[in-house]
């Protein structure tokens, strides 16, 4: 059967047109997010554990208290953390959807200062760069940290990585840090998946359509590879004849 | 131009098979949507319980093992109290009365349970020292297999009682659609490795050498002509 190259050619040159921009993209985005190291990504680095080991005098009946006053706690912790520039015995109790200080002498709800997240978003945060900015976010949460609920405080750094903490307003904990790294790895997850609205939807047809119309280019490329080989055989059929005196 | 026609035709032969399978497990992915992939077709978190019985407070005594601790933590699992001590580098789990925890199988059936929502009924449960099927995983695990169409397994860790992942019988091809898109055969699911990131190299050179040829084709004028007007 003979095979119309040119056919081939054609379709090869339009289908790179219509689809081959993407695999220029998923080329790109994907060399990007596995040259760049995840941990790195994560930046668990950013941040580190800010409060002070319970030692000896820890009051580890307190929580039993708090416990009783506190019946809907899936969760009772004691922690002794920065709060209003010294160090603090707190419980931190979580339920199914928050997680608060309480103070163990009155058995209340604490309640953090601006300047207590200053505090522990600079005592958390690991890097050079100075505290820039802190707000407490009311309304809609940004994109990068759609999980999150408001209200929750951001902690702005100014360092070469653009780093964001984010802070729970009733624990002071960090929730999550955000730097310009991982925002670009998020952009280019975007474009590979090709979901440029939600940026999390890997199933919508319209990436099926282009990773089939992708490998049709490919087995189009493939199909043209065949004349280039045949005629590196033809020299090399030729060489050996001749050096076999042409039998 | 023919240097660079050269070079993306032999750039094609190294990287075709590859690109191909990036194109079918991608297509996998896809298809299938990250609940399914994860083997979650059955799976929620499970929520814990509220704390019912009174904490019976921990004595310094029994925490003198554990200078360092950061923090003491009460919970509900499989229906009874657990202390957790976190320190700097790892977590203690301790019963109401400061013995270590061990996780009942009784317990793990209750979480596994919790988790699954499905309908049928728990088939099996097995303790297992490791679990090939959960990436990273260094506990002990109770296994609690249910008796649905996708034989669902719901692990549990033994040391903690914490409610792992599921597996299901779709998992296997999901996992190898994965170490096939990542290049990493051992399933460990790093994707920095070196393969990984040359391949990605040179398929980004082979990509952007066919769209510099485009480029040329289609500035030639070459690409628009019809087959009529060549023959004329």
């Amino acid at each position: 059967m003979m095979i119309r190259y040119s056919k081939f050619r054609r379709w090869h040159h339009w289908l790179s047109l219509v689809f081959g921009l993407q695999l220029l993209i998923w080329s790109l985005t994907g060399s990007y997010m596995v040259w760049v190291q995840l941990p790195f990504i994560h930046g668990t680095a950013l941040t580190a554990n800010t409060d002070q080991p319970l030692g000896n005098d820890a009051p580890l009946s307190a929580l039993t208290q708090v416990q009783q006053s506190y019946s809907a706690a899936r969760e009772v912790s004691l922690v002794n953390r920065h709060i209003g520039n010294a160090w603090r015995y707190v419980a931190q109790v979580g339920e199914p959807t928050q997680s608060y200080l309480v103070d163990l002498e009155t058995l209340n709800k604490l309640v953090l200062t601006e300047q207590d997240i200053r505090d522990l978003a600079d005592m958390s945060y690991t890097g050079t760069g100075k505290l820039n900015d802190v707000r407490l976010l009311t309304g809609q949460v940004p994109n990068e940290v759609s999980m999150l609920q408001a209200p929750v405080w951001r902690a702005d750094f100014a360092d070469a990585l653009g780093t964001t903490l984010y802070l729970s307003p009733t624990t002071g904990a960090v929730l999550t840090q955000r730097h310009d790294y991982w925002r670009l790895f998020d952009v280019m997850w975007m474009l590979h998946i090709m979901d440029y609205d939600t940026r999390s939807d890997i199933t919508t047809p319209w990436l099926q359509a282009f990773i089939v119309g992708n490998m049709v280019l490919i087995v189009t490329g493939f199909v043209l590879l065949i004349p280039t080989f045949k005629k590196i055989r033809k020299a090399t059929d030729k060489r050996v004849s001749s050096f076999r005196g042409g039998a | 131009m023919r240097l660079l026609r050269w070079l993306h035709r032999w750039t094609s032969l190294v990287l075709v098979l590859q690109v191909i399978i990036w194109c079918i497990s991608g297509f996998y992915f896809s298809w299938q949507g990250h609940q399914s992939l994860a083997a979650h077709d059955y799976f929620q978190a499970v929520s814990a319980k509220a704390i019912k019985q009174p904490l019976q407070p921990l004595v310094q005594q029994q925490l003198q093992k554990y200078p360092q601790l950061l923090s003491i933590r009460a919970r509900v699992v499989g229906g009874e109290s657990q202390w957790v001590l976190q320190q700097p580098e790892n977590e203690i789990y301790l019963q109401a009365n400061g013995e270590p925890w061990q996780t009942s199988a009784a317990q793990a059936r209750a979480i596994a349970e919790a988790s699954y929502t499905g309908s049928a009924a728990v088939a099996a449960i097995d303790y297992l020292n490791t679990a090939p099927e959960l990436v990273g995983q260094q506990n002990a695990v109770y296994r609690v297999q249910f008796a649905d169409e996708l034989s669902t397994r719901a692990y549990v860790d033994a040391t903690t009682g914490d409610l792992l992942d599921h597996r299901n019988s779709n998992w296997w091809v999901s996992d190898w659609m994965f170490r096939l898109h990542f290049m990493d055969y051992s399933g460990a699911r790093d994707f920095n490795n070196l393969l990984m990131t040359a391949a990605a190299l040179l398929a980004f050179w082979f990509a952007l050498s066919g769209f510099i040829l485009l480029l040329r084709e289609m500035r030639s004028g070459r690409m628009w002509r019809t087959r009529r007007s060549r023959k004329a």
